[in-house]
């Protein structure tokens, strides 16, 4: 952290005989090279700085309070560690909820289908928004959305379906709008997911991961949800929403007596309001797509590693990204994927490696 | 048996009549949970777990309706008394009218000390279940309650300690157990700001006279002081733990 020229530290009021405890955990952090130097810790209520003249700014984490004989405070509202950038004040909290920002990659469930949109659970504040005019149709096909397509949406996206997207933009009131206008988004089918620390799935390029030699590809999402599921090689599985729209099909064809009944327009209906055939579309799709096969043993013992692997990053506190999990995976071949749910293998596995997996993250 | 020796001053548990009990704290006790902490205050055992904030999901976009400006609610307490946390095993029928009026306190509370605007159409779930009752459940109660909004990171304005007092032949105790509390003696709660000695809650229980009622509130907000010492020191090391685990 820059030290910052002109900076004003503001004593708590010593009355309690708090003073005297500050030096004695100076005096600890001394000999422990790795703790936090004592005056970046804030707790709610602490002064961070006096702000009479009106210089600083309340980041997140930190607000602005008015005292009586023109004074001003900037004060702490959540418990971590203070950081300065130019004049925002911030307080960053040692946990919390994800908060979105444009262009995160995002792992979500849809929890309700509206009218013109579905409502997706990303663990954030609030429920995301993904509108229709944010997809990409099944077929690729570029078009604006009719009627007929608020009738089909049941069949593109139902509630409980798991949706990999982007965040577009954020609302006026803290809602996130997604959009999954590329092949690389769309419904998740067949994986696993499993929630981590928002804060360990940094934002940056590698969220999309494909380990090619292990079969296996991760989505990352910043919201803390990852989806581990076999590469498209492996399953042959087409991307975005075509994936679901053909698991549904091969569902059905499977189990021919459970229609779907849950589609607000039969197929009739949308023809009269002049939507394209559906079912025509789909003839040229392989005739028995091998979305529905299921990967082999090998896969899915990578699959459980990686699972296994990414709950101990998770654990640990350790940032989950493509070369974290890689080095994790690779100390932890001497066992089979599931002995690494007993604690003490895990805990010897990353010890193991814990000096690399620090190298690889110089955090400070 | 005397709540108070006349011999040696000191009360049952042998504190003095301006000591509080011993207070420890478990963070992040409840996996599940986005902040939860297991409060210790002597004998009475708290499990504080916070949800949120998650969307309260009583907005509909798809109306297109102006949003209706409603109460800001923003957080939603619940208080609940174990059946084994007793000396006796009790199973209520019902709802507990007690508990109800003290989540009420709570929400009362907590709803000074946070940002409502900044949690438009979200809330936040906070949950005090009482494992071991040995008195001041409500004082423990929103001193556990604020430690577990800390954990789940959100933002409140200052820390919100509870203390309770009782008076025994004229004599102020603070932070009252479950001995004292038996004796259907004056007692009161305070929900206290400790920095500015704001008292934004006061319970009462049992008749007294109003004379007391001042060295009882005395006695009360001198426990939250030095609550507030204890409690401020355990959440700077905890915080200092976990930021250097995880610089390293």
């Amino acid at each position: 952290m820059a030290a910052v020229s002109g900076e004003v530290m503001v004593q708590r009021s010593a009355a309690d005989g708090s003073q005297n405890d500050d030096v004695e955990m100076r005096e600890v952090h001394i000999s422990k090279p790795n703790t936090v130097r004592n005056d970046q810790i804030y707790i709610p209520g602490d002064i961070i700085l006096d702000n009479t003249e009106g210089q600083w700014m309340d980041g997140h984490g930190s607000y602005y309070s008015v005292l009586p004989g023109n004074h001003s405070e900037i004060i702490a509202s959540v418990a971590g560690l203070r950081q300065i950038f130019t004049r925002v004040v911030v307080v960053d909290p040692l946990k919390s909820r994800y908060s979105g920002e444009i262009g995160d990659i995002v792992v979500g469930r849809i929890i309700q289908v509206g009218r013109k949109s579905w409502t997706v659970d990303v663990g954030a504040q609030r429920h995301a928004v993904l509108n229709l005019g944010a997809i990409n149709l099944p077929g690729g096909e570029l078009r604006r959305k009719t009627e007929a397509d608020i009738g089909f949406m049941r069949r593109y996206l139902q509630e409980g379906d798991l949706v990999s997207a982007e965040v577009q933009k954020q609302g006026a009131d803290s809602q996130l709008l997604l959009h999954t206008r590329s092949l690389r988004y769309g419904r998740l089918v067949q994986g696993m997911l499993l929630h981590v620390q928002p804060r360990l799935t940094k934002r940056g390029k590698g969220h999309f991961v494909s380990y090619e030699t292990f079969g296996v590809q991760l989505i990352i999402g910043v919201n803390g949800a990852v989806w581990i599921a076999p590469t498209q090689k492996q399953m042959n599985v087409p991307l975005g929403l075509d994936a679901g729209e053909q698991q549904r099909r091969v569902q059905q064809e499977d189990y021919p007596e459970e229609e779907e009944i849950t589609l607000c327009i039969t197929e009739e209906d949308a023809k009269k309001f002049g939507a394209k055939d559906k079912s025509k579309e789909h003839t040229t799709l392989p005739q028995k797509p091998a979305g529905s096969s299921i990967a082999s043993l090998e896969v899915r013992k990578c699959m459980a590693r990686i699972k296994n692997c990414v709950e101990i990053l998770n654990r640990e506190q350790v940032p989950i990204h493509r070369e974290s999990i890689r080095i994790l995976y690779d100390a932890s071949r001497r066992y089979e994927p599931k002995e690494l749910l007993i604690p003490s293998v895990a805990k010897e596995v990353f010890e193991s490696v814990r000096q690399d997996l620090r190298e690889q993250n110089p955090t400070a | 048996m005397d709540l108070v020796s006349s011999f040696t001053g000191l009360r049952l548990d042998g504190r003095r009549e301006n000591e509080i009990r011993d207070i420890r704290c478990q963070f992040g006790v409840a996996k599940e949970a986005d902040g939860s902490v297991l409060f210790e205050q002597g004998n009475t055992k708290i499990l504080a777990t916070v949800y949120g904030p998650f969307d309260s999901g009583d907005n509909d976009d798809d109306d297109g309706d102006l949003a209706v400006l409603e109460d800001p609610t923003a957080i939603e307490c619940e208080f609940k008394l174990s059946a084994f946390s007793q000396q006796d095993r009790r199973t209520r029928q019902g709802e507990d009218p007690r508990s109800e009026e003290y989540a009420e306190y709570m929400e009362t509370c907590y709803r000074v000390i946070m940002f409502p605007h900044k949690n438009a159409s979200s809330i936040v779930r906070l949950s005090c279940q009482v494992l071991q009752a040995d008195g001041g459940h409500l004082a423990a109660a929103l001193t556990a309650g604020t430690l577990a909004l800390i954990d789940a990171g959100i933002p409140v304005k200052d820390l919100i300690v509870g203390c309770s007092a009782t008076v025994v032949e004229g004599k102020p105790l603070m932070d009252v157990s479950s001995q004292e509390d038996l004796q259907r003696l004056p007692q009161i709660t305070v929900g206290v700001i400790p920095r500015n000695q704001e008292i934004i809650v006061m319970d009462t229980k049992n008749r007294f006279h109003k004379d007391l009622l001042a060295p009882l509130l005395d006695a009360a907000v001198k426990g939250c002081t030095q609550t507030f010492q204890v409690i401020e020191k355990i959440v700077r090391d905890h915080v200092r733990k976990a930021a250097g685990a995880m610089s390293s």
